[in-house]
């Protein structure tokens, strides 16, 4: 169409208003900082607001109105503390939510030198361990540098809550990297704690181990030990769960794929809406009983489920378009399969899906 | 917007569902509904199908949606109602017709189904929606396809009218339960102070009037296009409209604050419009068009209002007034409006009027009214939409104004009629481009105005440059040489276009139109080198310009593009003349960043200059030769890297990933050969699959893909068996030079020896390889000329080795089939013994029969089948062996202590009282004899002493296996006989040990020590 019609011309669109406000709400926004004054945990159930007085691998003593108590480790979800930078609440919020390069480029930004509260800096290396973890786990990130990091912070912060999560990374890149040696050794560690919660975690890690080793009667044998460990604790029912889905894979890779199917859905049924890792793993691992039963439609719909609801688990999304890239070309659906493949190389280069 | 307003779209007419329902809503004053199933995952998960387009998966997951531990008892009770819609969606998408009604009907049925079951829920309206929807859309395409009737069809098309009527009374029933409905919905809610303690009822109210808007508003549609069932003017007819404008009209009054209400206008103004009310009808729309008009939404409706009032008034035969509307609209349209359907609908309407108004127009009023709507025309022609067929139609049928040239009197004046004529060029060849697809008779005429108005141009311009003078503007006169230039290329005036290209870039460089006079002469040129090449002579003198043509580019505009096609013109003579040096130092020229397609190119004509340099030779390649190949592979690997992600590559550009293709396949690299062959840009497959490449470029493609597939560890079986398919497709039935028997021949041997080197570094043989092993097997004995001498000895030869190189069941299906084709060969010989080469390739089936009797451990048939052999041929040392060994295994595994004695002494005596099979000892004394000979001939070349070391090694592996075979008899003796044997075996060893010290050299040395360890341990038990 002619800029100019009958010699008059169109008049440049204007700048609408509502993009200037938006503008501005952008800057106020990104210069924001937590105003609270109090440290406010979130616990499994509920949550605690108050000073936090003291800090170690196992517990963070919080001080409300005067009156201190002790939060266990594994009944934390997250803690924001009073003054932190407003980036690590992004960051926290973007790696649950599987963004995990958000999370990175969010804490790149954040100012180091007006960090010095020792628990906020803990948190800081923390959240970026564990994006760069994540980022290295799901194959879209390097290795090497993500040891290095897990390494470096448990050298540097003995006494953070997140000891045990840092461990149980540091275990998950060695076996992403190989070594499976080195591995176990991070996750035997876990159970030097006492709490049911951490006996329970350092059994079903082990058990996945020897699971992706194929060695199913020995990882059968440690889901039965975390069941054991996880019975009759409320802050252990996660792992009691968790623990009951590894078992029914390693049942299924045994033979026994009609109860390990029941088993799943069960979890699947029973899982909290909300907890995409393990409802991704359940039906990854539903996928995998019906390629058993020789079910390739069954199984393509549970790997999609994973494709289509609960893409942020990285690495079950990356295992989960392995799979279908390969159903797709045995149900003659050649440009899906290209399609999955394509996706799963492209968004997860280095994983170890990408590389089969 | 929400699924309970988006099931609804179809029914509203296209002009309200332009409008967006959102709006519609908005515009009622009520909000959007929250979704229905806020935490129903199955439901997300099924959107998720949807939105990617996959309605089949979404319809099997449906028909299992039970087995799915997330799928909600709400969820799996509205399955019905989901895979209505999923059908639904599956009929949109379908092409032909019956398949489409047939679906259609599926959904409908689903549909009222589940409402019938459902009525006290919220899906209940959804479901209603719906189904009112279908019915309608069922009830449009019938009345389209009885419009698409010849004429004389007059019994079919009242058919499809009264099926079409039929569909639309059931719409409109349909639309009468979902009002009754929601009246008694509405009437059930709580009032009053019960109202405000229920916090749901506002919400329910809001989305119950909605719908009851939506509702009133289709029912009064399906009236208005159920009027397009009966003839016009009949009374059914004219009281169906009557019924519709009623119905838009109180929908108007009901909602006049709203838009719905003012659709309710427009459609009501359609209905008289339609009766042939005219007056009527520009009432309703001037309500409409007097409305302030700020909000989009609005505009767009009005839009249509002044469309609707060209149409009034032209059917009044008032053009003026539709011209000067719908001018004075398009003028105010903002920003990108003049592209929205409506605004097209204006501008066509507005063409159509001035073509109407042009007829009773004076000449120079005409062609500018003409001229007018020709613009208008090419640009509703260019937007998808309504009028964009018509449009089309309209151009290309569109007569020219082929009167006499103007009569020019001044410069200005000719450029400026020039330039006219230059736009009317255009427009007949754009419209001749149209009409090829829609007005196939008019493209002759078209082109021919296309020519009359290029010559018209070309005089006017040629005009211009006589009447040129001092006061003229330079820039002007070079704007008419450049036009020239154009001309003179366009009517295939080479000579000329280059000359005139060529002095504009020269002489005015900071010219404006410098740059592309250049481009125009680099064309001509390089057309007229072409030209001179094709008849035969050396275009130099054309090479020469374009070579200064291209130079001064260069240095004049380097940057530009033209520079590139300069230097890339140059690079293709060079290489044409096969001047790769030459070609690579141009090369260099180009920018670093455009280098790549010329890349490609050079590396590509170095690799087959390469492969010409190499064919049918053996033995090291000469220093310059593989310094060749060396640089093939950079620049090639250079292109592919910089252009492995441009879309479209351009079929030199492809022709060059090809080339990088078999080069990387020649040296091995097997991973990155598949790497390149899948890449989604530039890749070979991909490039086939995209089309437009020729029959040999697609053979080499599948060549490629299926030696990578084949070769790369472990084989990609599936994809290599896709490629044969695609190979057999392409090669087509008619192969008589057997060029795929070839192929896959040349790439089984490639695999072969890929099978025989695992064997022999004593690796499992992969499951894959032999896999793939097999499929070239199966494709190469599918083949018809699978009876062909060569091709079934290779069949047989691949069998007998994959069955030597695996064990168990696995082993005897191949070694099976191997025996099998050497007797089909030796049957075949039987029959006309011209069938085999020659009398030693016949020897050499049997032989090899023997072998794969042996390998199946039928020893009594093997020996028979050797023995056969040596009674024609006593003394063939290999088959003497081979029995010897046979005999020793024969023994030893059925515990046979004379077959181990023959092993040794051998068998089979004959007249002269010889053995016809040798045995160990007397194999040792032929090969000692053999090996003396030779050494006493004229022995130092290096056949004589191969044959001596050869010989020498029979003896002692001869030697080895007497003492071997006297230990394999002990250990099926006892008593005396069990220490007889091991006694000989023992001083077979030591007499050996005494005769020649070194027994052999270490090979020999260690097995004899082995043995005697082993016999030793045998005696001390």
């Amino acid at each position: 169409m002619p800029r100019n019609y009958n010699g008059l011309s169109f008049k440049l669109p204007r700048i609408a208003c509502g993009a200037v406000a938006l503008l501005l709400l952008l800057a106020c926004t990104t210069t924001a900082v937590a105003q609270s004054s109090n440290d406010r945990i979130r616990r499994r159930t509920g949550s605690d607001t108050g000073k936090i007085t003291d800090m170690s691998a196992l517990a963070v003593t919080i001080s409300k109105s005067g009156v201190e108590s002790d939060v266990p480790v594994e009944d934390i979800r997250s803690i924001r503390f009073a003054g932190e930078p407003s980036e690590l609440n992004s960051a926290r919020s973007a790696i649950r939510r599987g963004r995990f390069d958000d999370a990175v480029a969010t804490l790149d930004k954040v100012n180091r030198d007006q960090v010095d509260r020792r628990e906020v800096v803990q948190e800081l290396d923390y959240l970026q361990l564990e994006a760069r973890a994540k980022l290295a786990l799901s194959g879209q990130g390097g290795l090497d540098s993500a040891i290095r990091l897990a390494t470096d912070f448990l050298a540097k912060h003995r006494n953070s809550y997140h000891v045990s999560s840092a461990i149980e990374l540091l275990g998950d890149l060695h076996l992403i990297d190989g070594d499976q040696d080195e591995a176990r050794r991070q996750y035997t560690k876990l159970a030097k704690a006492p709490a049911p919660y951490f006996q329970a975690r350092s059994a079903i890690l082990t058990g996945r181990l020897l699971q992706q080793a194929g060695k199913h009667d020995e990882a059968l044998a440690k889901f039965d030990q975390a069941l054991e460990a996880a019975q009759g604790s409320p802050a252990a029912e996660s792992q009691r769960l968790e623990a009951t889905l590894h078992r029914a894979i390693s049942q299924s890779a045994s033979g026994d794929v009609d109860e390990a199917t029941a088993t799943v859905k069960q979890i699947i049924v029973e899982a909290d809406v909300e907890d995409t890792d393990l409802l991704a793993t359940a039906y990854n691992a539903l996928g995998d009983c019906y390629l058993q039963s020789d079910r390739p439609k069954a199984a393509r719909d549970a790997f999609l489920h994973v494709d289509v609801l609960f893409s942020s688990a990285a690495d079950q999304h990356a295992k989960a378009l392995y799979e279908l890239s390969r159903l797709w070309e045995a149900l003659g659906q050649r440009q899906r399969a290209r399609d999955a493949k394509d996706r799963l190389q492209n968004e997860y280069p280095t994983s170890q899906w990408a590389k089969r | 917007m929400s699924s309970a307003l988006s099931s609804c779209t179809a029914l509203i007419p296209r002009a309200l569902r332009a409008a967006g329902l959102r709006t519609l809503v908005a515009l009622l004053g009520l909000s959007l509904a929250s979704p229905l199933f806020a935490a129903d995952r199955a439901g997300e998960f099924l959107e998720g199908l949807r939105a990617r387009g996959w309605h089949d998966v979404a319809l099997d997951y449906l028909a299992s949606a039970d087995e799915d531990p997330l799928a909600t008892p709400e969820f799996l009770d509205r399955v019905d109602y989901e895979r209505a819609v999923t059908l639904s969606a599956i009929a949109k998408a379908t092409i032909r017709e019956s398949e489409r009604l047939d679906l259609t009907g599926q959904a409908i049925a689903l549909l009222q189904s589940y409402a019938a079951s459902h009525r006290d829920e919220a899906l209940y309206f959804e479901a209603m929606s719906k189904a009112g929807n279908l019915l309608s859309e069922q009830a449009l395409a019938k009345l389209a396809k009885a419009r698409r009737l010849p004429a004389g069809a007059n019994g079919e098309r009242a058919a499809l009218r009264s099926e079409a009527r039929a569909s639309f009374n059931s719409a409109s029933k349909v639309v009468e339960q979902l009002l009754d409905a929601c009246e008694e919905k509405l009437a059930s809610l709580p009032k009053g102070a019960l109202a405000r303690q229920d916090a749901d009822a506002p919400i329910t109210r809001q989305q119950l009037t909605v719908k009851q808007a939506e509702t009133r508003f289709l029912g009064a549609n399906l009236l208005f296009e159920k009027a397009n069932t009966y003839d016009a003017p009949t009374s059914e007819f004219t009281k169906t409209l009557e019924a519709a404008a009623e119905a838009f009209s109180e929908l108007h009054k009901d909602y006049s604050d709203k838009l719905v209400g003012f659709y309710g206008r427009l459609y009501e103004g359609r209905c008289y419009q339609m009766a042939g009310k005219l007056d009527e009808a520009l009432e309703c729309y001037a309500d409409l068009v007097d409305q302030p008009i700020s909000n989009a939404d609005f505009r767009r409706l009005v839009a249509r209002a002044y469309r609707r009032r060209a149409e009034c008034h032209v059917a009044a035969e008032n053009v003026e007034n539709a011209i000067k509307e719908c001018r004075d609209w398009l003028n105010d349209a903002r920003g990108a409006e003049f592209k929205q359907p409506q605004w097209l609908a204006v501008a066509y309407r507005l063409a159509e009027a001035c073509q109407q108004k042009a007829e009773q127009a004076s000449a120079s009023e005409a062609s500018r009214l003409q001229a007018e709507a020709r613009q208008l025309l090419r640009e509703v022609s260019r937007e998808p939409g309504e009028f964009q067929a018509d449009a089309r139609t309209a151009l290309a049928s569109g007569k020219a104004d082929t009167r006499a040239p103007q009569n020019v009197t001044g410069f200005d004046e000719a450029v400026a009629a020039g330039k006219q004529a230059l736009e009317r060029m255009s427009s007949s060849k754009l419209a001749a481009r149209l009409a090829a697809e829609n007005n196939p008779d008019a493209v002759a005429e078209l082109k021919q105005q296309a020519q009359h108005y290029q010559a018209e141009a070309g005089h006017l311009f040629h005009t211009a440059l006589s009447l040129a003078d001092d006061d003229s503007k330079l820039d002007d006169v070079l704007e008419v040489r450049y036009f020239l230039c154009w001309i003179y290329w366009e009517d295939g005036l080479l000579h000329k276009a280059a000359v005139m290209g060529q002095f504009l870039a020269q002489r005015y460089p900071e010219s404006s139109y410098a740059v592309g006079a250049a481009k125009v002469a680099l064309a001509a040129y390089e057309k007229l080198y072409f030209e001179a090449k094709k008849a035969g002579e050396d275009g130099t003198y054309e090479a020469a310009q374009l070579a200064s043509l291209a130079e001064l580019v260069a240095t004049l505009w380097p940057e530009s593009s033209e520079a590139r096609t300069a230097v890339n013109l140059l690079i293709q003579i060079a290489l044409g003349d096969d001047r790769l040096q030459e070609a690579e130092q141009l090369l260099q020229r180009l920018p670093e960043s455009n280098r790549a397609s010329s890349q490609l190119r050079l590396g590509g004509a170095m690799w087959i200059r390469y492969l010409n340099l190499t064919a049918g030779k053996s033995g090291e390649i000469s220093p310059t030769t593989a310094r060749l190949k060396e640089r093939a592979e950079q620049l090639l690997s250079g292109g592919y890297d910089a252009l492995s992600t441009t879309a479209a590559p351009s079929a030199q550009v492809a022709t060059g990933v090809l080339y990088y293709e078999q080069l990387l396949l020649a040296q091995g690299e097997f991973d990155r050969a598949v790497e390149v062959l899948e890449n989604r840009s530039v890749g070979p497959l991909l490039v086939v699959e995209n089309g437009r490449v020729q029959a040999a470029f697609a053979i080499e493609a599948y060549k490629a893909g299926l030696r990578a597939y084949i070769s790369i560890v472990p084989p990609q079986r599936d994809k290599a068996q896709d490629m044969m398919t695609a190979l057999e497709e392409a090669i087509g039935p008619n192969d008589d030079s057997q060029q795929l028997t070839r192929i896959y021949l040349s790439l089984g041997r490639q695999l072969q020896r890929q099978v025989a080197e695992l064997t022999t570094a004593g690796k499992t043989v992969q499951a894959q390889n032999v896999a793939a092993f097999e499929d070239l097997l199966q494709r190469i004995i599918s083949r018809g000329d699978s009876r062909d001498w060569t091709v079934r000895i290779w069949i047989a030869q691949a069998n007998l080795q994959l069955g030597e190189g695996l064990r168990g069941e696995a082993a005897q299906r191949y070694l099976e089939q191997a025996e099998k084709t050497y007797r089909e060969i030796l049957a075949e010989v039987e029959k006309d013994s011209r069938y085999a080469p020659s009398k030693r390739a016949i020897l050499s089936v049997r032989k090899n029969l023997g072998d794969c009797l042996l390998a199946r451990q039928k020893f009594d048939e093997a020996f028979q089948q050797y023995a056969d052999i040596l009674r024609e041929n006593p003394n063939t040392f290999e088959v003497q062996r081979t029995v010897a060994l046979m005999l020793q295994q024969w023994g030893h595994d059925q515990q046979q202590s004379n077959k181990l004695e023959e092993a040794i002494r051998g068998a089979l005596p004959q007249a002269n009282r010889k053995n016809l099979v040798w045995g160990w000892l007397r194999l040792a004394t032929i090969a000692d004899q053999a090996k003396q000979r030779a050494a006493a001939g004229s022995g130092d070349n290096q056949p004589n002493q191969q044959k001596i070391q050869r010989y020498h090694n029979h003896f002692f592996e001869a030697r080895y296996h007497v003492a071997k075979t006297r230990l394999l008899a002990a250990q099926i003796a006892s008593g005396a006989e069990r220490t007889k044997q091991l006694n000989s075996a023992c001083k077979n060893v030591e007499s050996m040990k005494r005769l020649y010290p070194d027994l052999g050299g270490p090979k020999w040395q260690r097995a004899f020590d082995e043995l005697l360890t082993q016999i030793e341990a045998e005696s001390s038990t």
